[in-house]
């Protein structure tokens, strides 16, 4: 019996030993401790292929005989044009075929052929986009212009340098590409004689067509004597200015009208935005702010989602980190992170891309419109700075178009809505020739703690201030 | 030799096997001294981290491998008039007079642009700022009236921490501050204390007592209001990758310096906000009187 007992207790001692010697060998978990990152991805909205992550700012067919029709992102027709345009050329396009020609060479086949299809890009397009192929990466253009005669259809590609190649027969394919004409415009000339009659029965500069609202006295709009070279004595019935267009800039020849169009904000879910954003949400810590916006922090990035719905988040270490990246991969990293956080609006479009420089990466900006309007104001729209370590800073603020508010008005002719910010900044354009860079009709969000509404607006961009942005119907400042 | 001696000197033999691996065990579960096998050449890898920037470990490594959580609070919310005479009355000054008297003492000045409100009276002068701090200063030399301690060991640090601590507890707002360390400086030693909550060191809430000799010259208050914890728990990390963090931070000196107080508690910058939520973290305090705080699931270190 004994003897049992002391082979049970060696049979015991001999396995604990063998278990301590493994707890001390293998059991002490390591100093530093490493977890496999395990996250996932979750886009809110599929991230757009290439070619969708631009599109053209303008869409302009132009013909001897039947004019010049414009056609805005968002505006009837565009995207029709736009996807027929995009097949044709990854259908057709061959880059062996293509031939560099001249900046003299282009100006000379635009004026030889009667008719042209030209796609304007801002920001600029890389051709692999476009193309499908990395042949030509690094290569953007800002223009495609589709031309044709009884035999053939070619492109040009237009940026630093110019490819002109064939696309296909005539009577294949230009039934495809003609837009329908339906939205003329004229090209202003470089040079406008601005002048205003004075009606001297009821001494009002400028008219509302609509015979309601306020009617403006002659000094309410700035209309002062002056010895600036373009002003005539006030005693006389017309004022005019010489103004100076810098670029191609349009106007419809017909009537615009539309109406205020009420807006709500966008509802995006908030756990996933905030997932998005933090690999792990327990990692971030939420603050509650005394305006009502919610803060989340791990100490080393920050997300604020304010009550409006206004979107910020800001990763500053990102900055420090210098390097470069190309162009197309900033594109594409940019549509893929504006997919991740919060989704691509619908409509939504690049409006502008910028080199930081020095290694610091781009500076995205997306736009949303409604009926071929873009929406304009402060802060709207979605902002991101990005690099080659990731977004180091973003911006969203999305509203959303509702219904029209009853009340559809023409706008008021585009010389008036010159006049009158000319008028409004006279003592300036005293000093400086006018120069107008910009002028368009958008819709306008007004600042405010809830935004209700967007206002039509003549959007007018004078060299040397701010853009201004003009009632549609009272030509009031916004 | 026959099968049963034979047992019993293998018997013998493993039980002091056993004893001794257990003994080894123990050694390294939490001790931070020169561990077992496996750990030996990590140990030595951070021993000579830290004395590559002229830092030493004074004292144990605590144990790491807890689950917690964040810690969310509110502002201390109060009228200036119920503190201010709380702590008026720790400086030993208006002993007796009431509040309303207090107030009548008072000028005020209010610059919204700095975002602070300041009270005087005689050579002090109070500033409350809109996140929340509280400071009182003497703006002259002190003063023979105000009260003594009559301590036998009123000179001793211990004299001065214990009755410091006997003014404090007086003050309701003040009654849950534990007398935390004692730094040193030119005009005197600064006492701190802090909250705590659920046994776990509020570092974030703070009272800070200027000691001129037993008399108290100044403080700095930031008092918060413990709601409870968020939901979500997590692993800190170990304390070893806190310090491999904190010798990234550190800027290092000629002198080696001492890391004195190592322990888990709560922190976060000061919020004007209505509530949010506290990071543990794992506080490293030196010698030389400088304390760094790293954040214990982020190992990011707080501001």
């Amino acid at each position: 019996m004994f003897e049992k007992i002391k082979s049970g207790m060696l049979v015991f001692l001999i396995v604990s030993s063998m278990f301590l010697t493994y707890r001390l060998w293998f059991g002490q978990p390591p100093l530093e401790k490493e977890s496999e990152p395990h996250y996932e991805e979750v886009f809110f909205t599929a991230p757009p292929v290439s070619s969708r992550i631009i599109q053209p700012a303008q869409i302009i067919f132009y013909d001897n005989d039947r004019g010049i029709h414009l056609y805005r992102r968002g505006s009837r027709g565009f995207d029709r044009l736009w996807s027929k345009s995009l097949n044709i050329i990854k259908e057709n396009v061959e880059l062996n075929n293509a031939k560099n020609i001249s900046k003299s060479d282009l100006e000379g086949l635009t004026a030889t052929f009667s008719s042209r299809l030209v796609y304007n890009f801002e920001p600029s397009m890389p051709l692999m986009f476009m193309t499908g192929t990395s042949v030509f990466e690094d290569i953007t253009f800002e223009g495609a212009v589709f031309l044709w005669d009884e035999e053939l259809v070619y492109v040009i590609f237009v940026g630093e340098e110019n490819f002109l190649l064939p696309l296909g027969r005539t009577e294949d394919l230009q039934r495809v590409l003609l837009p329908v004409l339906d939205n003329p415009h004229k090209l202003l000339p470089p040079a406008i004689e601005l002048a205003l009659p004075r009606d001297e029965d009821n001494k009002d500069g400028v008219k509302n067509e609509a015979g309601e609202g306020d009617e403006k006295e002659a000094d309410d709009i700035g209309i002062a004597p002056g010895d600036g070279g373009d002003i005539k004595d006030s005693n006389e019935q017309q004022l005019s200015w010489e103004i100076e267009t810098r670029g191609e800039i349009f106007v419809p020849e017909g009537e615009i009208r539309v109406a205020e169009v009420r807006l709500k904000e966008e509802k995006i879910d908030r756990e996933q935005l905030v997932r998005a954003f933090f690999i792990d949400l327990s990692l971030a810590r939420l603050i509650e702010e005394r305006d009502g916006a919610l803060y989340y922090t791990d100490g080393e990035k920050g997300l604020r989602i304010y009550p409006s719905g206004l979107v910020e988040f800001s990763f500053p270490r990102l900055d420090r980190n210098l390097g470069n990246i190309s162009y197309s991969l900033v594109l594409q990293k940019g549509a893929e992170s504006l997919s991740l956080y919060g989704g691509w609006p619908s409509g939504a479009y690049l409006e502008e891309a910028e080199n930081r420089g020095r290694g610091r990466g781009y500076r995205l900006l997306w736009g949303t419109n409604h009926k071929g309007l873009a929406f304009e104001g402060e802060q709207i729209g979605c902002e991101m700075e990005i690099n080659n370590q990731g977004v180091l800073f973003y911006r969203r603020n999305i509203y959303l178009a509702e219904e029209d508010i009853p009340g559809e008005m023409p706008f008021r002719p585009y010389e008036e809505a010159l006049y009158q910010v000319i008028s409004l900044n006279e003592q300036y354009f005293k000093e400086n020739t006018p120069v107008l860079l910009a002028l368009e009709p958008v819709y306008y969000i007004p600042p405010a703690e809830k935004v209700e509404k967007a206002i039509p607006a003549w959007s007018v961009h004078f060299q040397g201030m701010e853009k201004k942005y003009l009632h549609w119907v009272t030509l009031d400042p916004l | 030799m026959d099968l049963s001696k034979a047992k019993t000197v293998l018997i013998i033999t493993f039980l002091f096997l056993n004893i001794f691996l257990l003994y080894q065990i123990m050694e390294d579960e939490g001790r931070g001294r020169l561990g077992s096998f496996g750990r030996n050449e990590e140990l030595s890898r951070l021993e000579i981290a830290l004395h590559e920037v002229n830092l030493s470990l004074d004292v144990p490594l605590p144990k790491g491998g807890m689950q917690v959580a964040h810690l969310v609070v509110e502002p201390f919310q109060f009228q200036v008039e119920d503190i201010i005479g709380e702590l008026w009355k720790l400086f030993g000054g208006l002993n007796n007079v009431g509040i309303s008297a207090v107030e009548e003492a008072f000028g005020e000045e209010e610059d919204g642009e700095r975002g602070f409100t300041k009270y005087t009276l005689g050579k002090y002068e109070m500033i409350v700022r809109k996140e929340g701090p509280v400071s009182i200063k003497t703006t002259g030399e002190s003063d023979s009236h105000y009260r003594n301690n009559n301590n036998s060991n009123k000179n001793s640090m211990e004299g001065i921490v214990q009755s410091a601590q006997e003014s404090i507890q007086g003050i309701s707002f003040l009654s849950s501050f534990i007398y935390d360390y004692t730094q040193k400086s030119q005009k005197g030693p600064v006492l701190n204390f802090r909250q705590e909550y659920d046994g776990f060191p509020l570092y974030a809430g703070y009272f800070q007592l200027f000691m001129r000799g037993l008399e108290p010259e100044g403080c700095y208050l930031y008092c918060l209001e413990p709601v409870g914890f968020a939901e979500q728990k997590r692993e800190v990390i170990p304390p070893t990758t806190a310090l491999l963090r904190l010798i990234d931070a550190y800027k290092g000196g000629a002198l080696e310096t001492g890391i004195i107080d190592f322990s888990l508690g709560y922190y976060s910058q000061e919020y004007d906000a209505e509530r949010w939520e506290i990071p543990p973290v794992w506080r490293i305090r030196l010698d030389n009187g400088e304390v760094y705080y790293i954040n214990a699931f982020t190992g990011n270190l707080e501001r």
